[in-house]
């Protein structure tokens, strides 16, 4: 018996250099280590792909960007159905840093300029050599860089004072990876943010692909953005320039009638940048906007058009393509697709450039003539006569209004331009100071990153 | 066996020299049973000290001849009490024994092993089989609830066989789990919803249970381990307790006895909030909108479209609740033949949910095996096996839930249109509409083990037991065409899958027993465990159904999303354990253990948990031997550490993971941020009691006293959302929880008739958190509603304080700025910053979840063979935050419908109120976090009142020779009376039931009910 127990205790011990025993050696199988994540080509591609997918999310261009701006500048507003309350705080220009869904726009755009400052830092680590083709690695930082100067632009635009470019306000730039070391980034200057913005679409329309889709980053579309970030910039000399680069480059064409836009949608041969959308990759755009009666699907109406929309919009040739009335009430149709889930978001569009370069005209000596006929092109399209406006005052009054008729609900250029025309105070009582102007910061920033401020007044 | 012998010789000589000096003379007595005074034969009558003894007779008689003076008669038989009597100059001694009511000789299971009672250093609650049996219980939580001290059940809601939660001591950790360790018969086992989330968020609170598996009846007791040198056996996992489950065994040599349990019952749901009815609604909703600025909707707006001038006026909660039937029947068999032994047991449990769409089926099964080979070896397995099915609904805070609508539906909406079709209201879907999703969590489980055991020379036993814990966790979720969530992406949507679960457990032993001489022994105990827990699962969602009958994946037109994951996480630990006994005196214990985790990060893999503890037993000291009263008393001390592993299996490493999809392309995007020096929580206890039984048995209880330090606390660490994460996890925090526990039982009567038992205990825990990150506070779980700051307790409830009601546009004006939209008739809120301005940095700690005091008692009566028990359970001090109150009664901010307590708002007629005015919008935020939800949310609950018949024995042995050897008839009824001041429907809810810091929130949350049950439970 004594030999039986010398066996068990070394048939029990025996085992502990065998493999039944090696428990603690698990890696990881539905991760990757950050050390092997991007390590060639085809995981960089995989890595940018992953940018791209950060900009469907539901607090980004997935819904929120269409409603902040547009209830903001109150167009929209909340219905007997709106429950969240980011509505009812932006119906009233009284947001709340702790509100959940403003703390989750933040923290959604920021982990799109995170994913891209990765790609971008780890692709610049890798060589041709590592299974690139031609100057893809190139392109694909471009591609990164745009999606990053993207984030930090819509970021600067809600959160920052991008119409003072003296101001300290601007906000933190993501410029490298996350990490515990670098996490808490001081707000750069607006002048600064414009600056990292502009070297990123510098370095995109230099280097990006061609146009191939409107759902990836071309060039024509780094060119655009840089347009419409001039604009805001007030550099409108260059705005000028660049947004004729892009009517002129011959790559997009307004569509023959306004409604062809919504209904051709992502292929659409004005739309010049707008996230993938479809079945499965659905946006919730049309199912906040529709009513519960809507003929369109049935839909939760968070948001709708406010009389101060459906009185400017009475009577235009766009109405029927913009808004539609049903049992509930009035709702926006610009996102007709309930079910196919396949509405863009309308990041960039050809007309929205004509309107810049008018306006960027107006303001940099442009002639009347120059201006008016960048008006009429929109005009003309959407089934309207000319302007009658031939003053230069008058005709940055006809192209802000031109805007709000032609762009509501898809990017928030109505809240932007009556904060850069500042009449915002006029055209929404609740608006009574300029610190109103920007979202208050996350609350989840200020508390925990001790070299951000609050904005003034939050 | 050869020690024993030795000592038995050693005591003999020992005796026997001493002979020579005493003169002969005898005792005698007649021993009877001093429940029915019938005499009891063979009793062991021996002179304590010696080997002298004899044996009664059939007519309970003895006679013993003493060698010497004085001395002791010590006398034992199985199942009554031991006796000792003191001789004195007495010749004649009778005795009354009284069935083993102490607990002393109980044997207790612990970690690796058992012990008695009496010879336990550490804290341990222990609840017997009796306690549980008859109980249409489906949870751990309705098992020991309120029967050990120190442990808090807390059940997320009435959701049959629903989520639970188990503090044992309070809550030692933040981040990572606060559950206990699950051991059933020595198998670590899993204790983790499966559940994968799902559209709108999942279910919410109304996971499942994964012990909710186990059949109750099988259970022969249940041991929760509470202080280090109880639970530092379990190292790594043993920081918030250790609860041991062990299931029935028979014994060799047992006649095989046949018992079959049937009960039936109903459940009644809680009384329900009391909603407005249409005319109500319609006034309170058109006085909001006036007050909000808006036109007053005209009457002809509320009424039924198919059926002008008429308003319905609809109950939607006596359309969703039912009575609900709960049925159980289970059969046993149990015995043993000459080398083996057997317990074998089959259940089936069927209950209905209170509210419509819930229930809960179980199917098990279980054999028990040990069998003795010969001298040496023997053998055993168990095995258990399951099926479990849960039919969910949604609730807490998702907008398809049944109750979530129910709360909110406005009531002049009819259920159904004249086709059939459910009404569209100012929900998502009316509540008679989210009934129709069907979410079904089925589980298949698999818990066995084998084990052999050689013990090759006397008292060296070796032991290897190989165990499989596989769990198969399917959830299969149908969302009809008749729903709102069956048509938003086609006809029809389903979500099926599975996450199963592997848990391969090896574990050795070998233990030693080594008497030095009669006042000395040891025993020892060393092993190893290898645990290796591997997770794969799978998800898939479609849509475009033909119909709602074809429910199957392979029905659907259009498939939407597949994922799947996997995962797997590994222990390797070393222990050992060592108990010295000197004397029966003084009682010695030191353990240790050493755990290598494949989630601690590469340079800490191994974690080391000693602890050490000491017990005097005064009762055998000379001194108190003059102490008649005083059966027995233990002072016990003990002082080691724990620790805590239950977070993420691959927390430690910077990560990028892949799902990140893009035009139908999967990319990779950063998942989690990198810490390499990620270790477990360490928990150092220091515990401070004594046990004591006094006057015969009668009265028993125990003390401790506690205090435990947790540092190194995983917290995840928020970072600055510019940094692309919001959380890294950091070692960092501590927390301390100190607290007393007192139990106490008394048989207030004891005669052959009539017995009247009250047990009951009280346990008193302060929580404390001590260090947080940079000391700044966690803005935690859920909706915000809690803060861990650094000296409060874990369970703080945080918002604004109300002041009180804004009568006039003066009061507001005169008040610090609230909002631009405050109006006479909001609150007004404390401005505890006196900035001037209401804002977030004026909120307070409002409350907290965690009791001062809890614990319950039960009262036993019996007379002949009737039984009344009474099991009372309360929490005192607690307090909850009433969500209900936010929407339901604090404000009416959109269509939504309220309480008739909102009957009671402000108006310009009706200032005295606390309810603020009614306002669409609610400009002021009335219902922002504040204290008007919060109450106090004590509790006295009758848990169960029991009335049970056992047949006499004489009427049994009338039957067929016999044939029966016991009949039990019982009525049962549970949470029959609550005593509360908590206007909410049951304070025992929580919505976050697993979160370390979100208990005691209330937020729509499906109530309890009050179940009566018949049983009949018979023995042959």
């Amino acid at each position: 018996m004594k030999k039986l127990s010398i066996l068990s205790l070394a048939l029990i011990f025996a085992f502990t250099s065998c493999e039944v025993t090696e428990v603690l050696e698990q890696e990881p199988a539905q991760s990757l280590s950050d050390a092997t994540a991007i390590v060639d080509a085809q995981s960089a591609e995989t890595a940018l792909t992953g940018v791209y997918s950060g900009l469907q999310s539901g607090n980004y261009y997935g819904r929120m960007h269409l409603a902040w701006g547009a209830v903001l500048s109150g167009y929209m507003g909340s219905t007997s159905q709106t429950t969240r309350n980011s509505t009812f705080q932006s119906e009233t220009n009284t947001n709340d840093p702790n509100d959940n869904t403003l703390k989750a726009t933040w923290q959604f755009i920021y982990r799109v300029a995170n994913r891209a400052s990765n790609v971008v830092t780890l692709v610049e680590g890798l060589s041709d050599s590592d299974g690139f083709a031609g100057s893809r690695r190139t392109q694909i930082i471009a591609e990164a860089r745009f999606l990053r100067a993207l984030a930090h632009f819509d970021l600067l635009s809600y959160f920052g004072r991008h119409w003072d470019n003296s101001s300290p306000l601007g906000i933190p730039l993501r410029l490298e990876p996350g990490n515990v070391s670098n996490s808490e980034q001081p707000r750069a200057t607006v002048a600064e943010v414009y600056a990292s913005i502009n070297e990123d679409l510098d370095f995109a329309i230099a280097n990006a692909p061609a146009f191939s889709s409107t759902v990836s980053v071309s060039s024509i579309a780094a060119t655009a953005l840089k347009a419409k970030v001039a604009l805001f910039q007030q550099d409108y000399a260059q705005a000028a320039t660049l947004a004729n680069t892009v009517i002129n480059s011959g790559t997009f064409q307004l569509e023959a009638s306004y409604s062809d836009i919504f209904v051709n949608r992502l292929n659409s041969s004005e739309l010049i940048f707008s996230p993938f959308f479809s079945q499965i990759e659905g946006s919730g755009h049309s199912f906040f906007i529709l009513t519960p009666s809507s003929p369109l699907g049935q839909g939760r109406w968070d948001y709708g058009p406010t009389a101060q929309f459906t009185s400017v919009m009475s009577g235009d040739p766009r109405e029927a393509a913009s808004i539609g009335t049903t049992a509930d009430g009035v709702e926006v149709v610009k996102y007709p697709n309930l079910t196919a889930g396949d509405d863009p978001a309308y990041v960039l569009r050809l007309a929205e450039i004509h309107l810049i370069r008018a306006e960027a005209l107006a303001r940099s000596g442009g002639s009347v003539a120059d201006i008016q006929a960048e008006l009429n092109a929109v005009r003309t399209r959407a089934g309207l006569a000319n302007t009658t406006a031939s003053t230069v005052a008058d005709l940055l009054t006809a192209i802000q209004a031109e805007k709000v008729l032609e762009l509501a609900f898809e990017n928030g250029t109505e809240w932007f331009d009556a904060i850069r025309y500042d009449n915002i105070q006029a055209l929404k009582a609740s608006v009574t100071s300029d610190n109103q102007y920007v979202l208050p910061i996350s609350q989840d920033e200020v508390d925990n990153n001790a070299n951000v401020e609050q904005s003034p007044g939050y | 066996m050869k020690a024993n012998l030795r000592l038995l010789i050693v005591c003999g000589l020992i005796a026997f020299g001493l002979q020579g000096y005493a003169q002969d003379r005898t005792v005698s007595g007649k021993v009877t049973s001093i429940d029915d005074g019938s005499a009891i034969p063979g009793v062991n009558v021996i002179v304590k000290g010696t080997t002298n003894g004899t044996v009664t007779d059939v007519d309970g008689n003895y006679k013993i001849t003493l060698t010497s003076d004085g001395g002791t008669l010590v006398f034992s038989f199985i199942g009554y009490e031991t006796a000792e009597i003191e001789i004195g100059t007495r010749s004649v001694i009778d005795l009354q024994m009284s069935i083993d009511a102490t607990e002393l000789s109980e044997v207790v299971v612990i970690g690796y092993g058992t012990s008695q009672k009496k010879d336990l250093t550490g804290s341990v609650a222990s609840v017997r089989s009796d306690e549980i049996q008859n109980i249409p219980v489906i949870g751990i939580d309705q098992a020991i609830q309120g029967k050990a001290a120190g442990v808090n059940v807390i059940s997320a809601n009435g959701q049959p066989g629903g989520n639970v939660s188990l503090r044992v001591r309070g809550s030692t950790s933040i981040q990572a789990s606060n559950e206990p360790l699950y051991v059933i018969d020595g198998i670590p086992v899993v204790n983790q919803a499966l559940f994968q989330g799902g559209q709108f968020g999942g279910l919410g609170g109304q996971t499942s249970n994964s012990i909710s598996d186990l059949n109750w009846s099988d259970v022969e007791s249940i041991e929760i381990l509470k202080d280090a040198s109880a639970a530092a056996i379990y190292g790594s996992r043993a920081s918030n307790g250790v609860v041991l489950i062990t299931t029935k065994r028979g014994k060799r040599g047992q006649k095989a006895t046949l018992s079959l349990n049937y009960y039936r019952g109903q459940t009644e749901v809680f009384e329900l909030p009391d909603m407005l009815n249409s005319a109500q609604y319609i006034e309170l909703q058109n006085e909001a909108r006036v007050n909000a600025g808006l036109t007053a909707r005209p009457l002809t707006f509320f009424e039924d479209p198919n059926n002008p001038g008429v308003t319905p006026d609809t109950d939607w909660m006596d359309i969703i609740f039912r009575t609900a039937a709960v049925q159980q029947f289970d059969a046993s068999v149990r015995g043993g033949g000459e080398a083996t032994a057997y317990f074998a047991s089959f259940t089936v449990n069927d209950q209905e949910g209170t509210l419509r769409g819930t229930g809960f089926t179980r199917l098990s099964g279980r054999i028990n095996l040990d069998s003795k080979v010969n001298d040496w070896l023997s053998f055993g397995s168990n095995v258990a096996i399951s099926y479990t099915d849960g039919a969910l609904q949604a609730n807490d805070n998702f907008i398809i839930g049944p109750y979530f609508s129910a709360l909110r539906t406005a009531p002049y909406f009819t259920p159904q249109q004249p086709g059939g079709a459910f009404t569209v209201t100012n929900q998502f879907d009316n509540p008679l509409a989210a009934t129709q999703y069907q979410n079904n969590n089925q589980t298949y489980r698999i818990l066995a083990s084998g084990f052999f055991e050689i013990e090759p020379i006397s008292n060296l036993k070796i032991r290897s037991s190989l165990s499989l814990d596989y769990n198969n966790f399917q959830q299969d979720q149908f969302w009809p065409t008749t729903v709102l969530g069956g048509r938003l992406t086609g006809s029809g949507w389903s979500q099926q899958g599975f996450n199963q679960q592997r848990n391969v457990i090896w574990e050795n032993t070998v233990s030693y027993l080594k008497e030095i001489n009669d006042r000395h022994s040891v025993t020892g105990l060393v092993g190893a465990s290898w645990q290796e827990d591997r997770r794969y699962s799978v998800l898939s969602t479609a849509t475009n159904f033909p119909n709602d009958q074809l429910r199957t994946l392979n029905s659907a037109a259009t498939p939407l999303q597949t994922t799947g994951a996997r995962t797997a996480n590994g222990l390797n630990s070393f222990f050992g354990r060592v108990n010295y006994n000197f004397d029966d005196r003084v009682l010695v214990t030191g353990t240790v253990r050493a755990d290598g985790s494949s989630r601690f990060a590469e340079d800490e893999r191994y974690g080391v948990f000693p602890s050490i503890a000491v017990a005097w037993r005064v009762s055998n000291e000379a001194f108190a031997s003059g102490l008649s009263f005083l059966d027995d008393l233990k002072i016990r001390a003990s002082y080691g550490a724990t620790g805590n592993q239950q977070f993420g299996n691959f927390a430690s490493r910077g990560l990028f993971q892949g799902g990140f999809v893009y035009n139908g392309v999967s990319g990779i995007a950063p998942s989690q941020i990198a810490n390499d020096q990620l270790k477990w929580e360490n928990t150092v206890t220091l515990d401070i009691g004594f046990d004591f039984t006094l006057l015969n048995s009668r009265i028993n209880g125990s003390f401790d006293w506690y205090s435990s330090q947790t540092d190194d606390l995983l917290l995840n660490a928020p970072l600055p959302p510019n940094s692309g994460f919001t959380t890294v996890t950091r070692n960092i925090g501590e927390i301390e929880n100190t607290g007393i526990e007192v139990t106490l039982g008394a048989d207030i009567i004891r005669t052959s008739d009539f017995t009247w038992n009250i047990t009951g205990n009280i346990a008193a825990n302060r929580n404390e958190v001590k260090k947080l990150v940079d000391g700044s506070d966690i803005n935690a779980t859920g909706f915000g509603q809690s803060i861990i700051r650094e000296g409060e307790t874990l369970n703080s409830f945080f918002g604004h304080q109300v002041v009180g009601i804004f009568q006039t546009a003066q009061d507001v004006s005169d008040a610090p700025t609230q909002t631009a939209g405050t109006a006479p008739g909001d609150f007004q809120f404390l401005d505890a910053d006196g900035d001037g301005a209401i804002t977030n940095a004026d909120r307070v700690i409002l409350g907290t979840a965690q009791p001062d005091f809890l614990g319950g008692f039960t009262n036993s009566i019996n007379y002949k063979g009737l039984e009344l028990i009474a099991f009372f359970q309360y929490s005192i001090g607690n307090e909850i935050l009433n969500m209900n109150l936010r929407d339901g009664v604090l404000s009416m901010r959109n269509a939504d419908n309220v309480q008739t307590a909102a009957l009671n708002r402000w108006t310009p007629t009706n200032t005295n109120t606390d309810i603020p005015r009614m306002v669409i919008g609610d400009p002021n935020q009335n219902r922002r976090f504040n204290s008007a939800m919060v109450e106090d949310g004590s509790f006295l609950r009758m848990k169960t009142l029991t009335l049970a018949y056992n047949l006499p024995s004489s009427l049994l042995n009338s039957i067929y020779d016999g044939f029966l050897s016991n009949v039990r008839i019982y009525a049962q009824a549970t949470n029959l009376l609550t005593i509360t001041d908590y206007s909410g429907v049951d304070p025992e809810v929580s919505t976050f039931v697993n979160t370390s810091s979100g208990n005691g929130v209330d937020n729509n949350t499906y109530p309890g009910g009050k179940t009566y049950t018949l049983g009949i439970n018979v023995s042959f």
